[in-house]
This record gives structure tokens, C-alpha cells and sequence, in this order.
């Protein structure tokens, strides 16, 4: 029973990092910022979860469980934040791929809202610019 | 039987959280931006945290496992700080902006030291001017 149970953990330990081998390659291969956050996300998380049960069943003690749980909840609530954040500062100061992307809800709300973009003012002296209608 | 196939999943593990690691580490470096940076450094942190869970696993102890939740907390502050820090100048900007500060500093200074002088200058022809007179 111990050694089905440890074996159970290994197995959830390797299919957590082949989570995180997935999350590794989608940031090298994808090719903008944003693209880059999913992928570092989202296998993360559950990869944490599953490695974290297999540590939960391999080392078959209460407190380890009770860690486990708390690390899990822990990143389930901080790991939207983060990428959101990141993801907030690269749509704000215009460091993703505007150009492939096919939908933009974010900045047809912002317009009708009434804010400009400023990286998209064309160069020139101020003032002599025609104001925005 | 069952613990050698244990261990060998073990081992395989270990192998793909080093490809994983390098494959991020690899992002760090190239990367145009600095976001890019900071979310290759939170996966090289969730490929932390999963090695030290391996570790927990291989010798069955428990005792490194709070460090997942010092470093999970720390990640995230990190990220959360990295993101807020990140303006939209460009280095060569900021280079410009801070070049155009100090020479506006140092015209300052000479405008201010050049009225002194010319004060001082003042003062004393009034002074030479009253003595003759007097």
C-alpha cells in the first residue's frame, strides 16, 4: 500500500513538470508578451497542484497536507494577480504585438470612453497639431 | 520492482525541470522586454518550487517545505512589483531626458553665479563712486 502510494506520487511529480516543461516552452516559442503570460500561467498553476499532491501522498503526514493546501490556495489566488498586473503594463505601455492580434476589446471600451492612445500621436512639434474631435 | 520504476520517474522528473529551467533561463536572457524577463522568472520560480517538492519526495523529509510558501509570496510580490515599475520610456528617452535636466541645471547655476557677480560688480563701483565723492 505505501509503495502504490509513493508510486502514485511520482507519477503526478512527473506529470506536474511535463506541465512545466509545457509552460517553459510555450514562453520560448510564443511570440509576444502576452502570448508568453498565458503560457507561463496557466500550466503553472496546475502543474504546482498536481506536484504538490504527489508530495501530499508520498510523505503521508498532516501538517504536509495542510502546507500543501495552504502553497495551493496561496497561488491560486496570487498568480491571476500577477499576470494581470504584467499583462496590464504591457497593453498600457504599448509593448505587445498590436498587430497580430485580431480582436482588441480593450481599446475599443477605451475609446469609447473618450481616452487617447499617446504612442500613437503622430511626431511633431507641439501645437501644431490639429485637436482631436 | 515498484521502487525502482518509483525512482526511475523520479529521475525523469528532475531531467524535465532542468530542460524546463533552461529553456526559461533562455527567455531571461533574450526577451526584448522586460516583462518578457519577469515572466520567464516566474516560471524559473514555479521550477523552483517543484524541484524543492522533488527533494521533500526523494528524502522524505518535510522540512523544506515552507520555503514553497516564502517563495511563492515572493514571486508574486516581485511580479507585481516589476509590472509597476515599468514606464514606456525608452532607455535612449530617459538617457535624453536626463542629459536635457542637467544641462538645464548647469544653465541655471551659470545664470545665477554670472547675476552675483554682476551684483558684487555693482556693489563695489557704488562703493568706489561714494568714496570718491565723499
Amino acid at each position: 500500500m505505501n509503495a502504490v502510494l509513493d508510486l502514485l506520487g511520482a507519477v503526478l511529480l512527473l506529470l506536474g513538470s511535463v506541465f512545466c516543461l509545457a509552460a517553459a516552452v510555450g514562453v520560448v516559442r510564443f511570440p509576444d508578451v502576452l502570448t508568453r503570460l498565458h503560457a507561463a500561467t496557466k500550466p503553472q498553476v496546475f502543474g504546482l497542484v498536481l506536484i504538490l499532491t504527489g508530495v501530499a501522498l508520498t510523505l503521508r503526514t498532516g501538517h504536509v497536507a495542510i502546507l500543501a493546501a495552504f502553497t495551493v490556495g496561496l497561488q491560486i489566488l496570487t498568480a491571476p494577480v500577477s499576470g494581470h498586473m504584467l499583462a496590464r503594463t504591457a497593453y498600457r505601455t504599448d509593448q505587445w504585438d498590436d498587430e497580430h492580434a485580431s480582436i482588441d476589446e480593450l481599446g475599443e471600451d477605451l475609446e469609447a470612453a473618450g481616452f487617447t492612445n499617446i504612442f500613437e500621436e503622430e511626431p511633431g512639434p507641439p501645437g501644431n497639431r490639429e485637436p482631436r474631435s | 520492482m515498484i521502487e525502482t520504476i518509483t525512482l526511475g520517474l523520479v529521475v525523469a522528473s528532475v531531467a524535465i525541470l532542468v530542460v524546463a529551467s533552461l529553456l526559461a533561463l533562455h527567455r531571461l536572457a533574450t526577451g526584448p522586454t522586460g516583462l518578457d524577463r519577469g515572466v520567464a522568472s516566474d516560471v524559473i520560480l514555479a521550477v523552483l518550487i517543484a524541484g524543492i517538492c522533488t527533494h521533500a519526495i526523494v528524502t522524505r523529509t518535510s522540512a523544506g517545505l515552507i520555503i514553497i510558501l516564502v517563495l511563492s509570496l515572493v514571486g508574486f510580490t516581485s511580479a507585481v512589483g516589476l509590472a509597476r515599475l515599468i514606464t514606456g520610456a525608452s532607455a535612449r528617452e530617459r538617457r535624453f531626458l536626463e542629459a536635457e535636466a542637467r544641462a538645464a541645471h548647469e544653465a541655471r547655476q551659470r545664470v545665477e553665479r554670472e547675476r552675483q557677480e554682476r551684483e558684487a560688480a555693482q556693489e563695489r563701483a557704488d562703493q568706489a563712486g561714494e568714496g570718491e565723492t565723499s
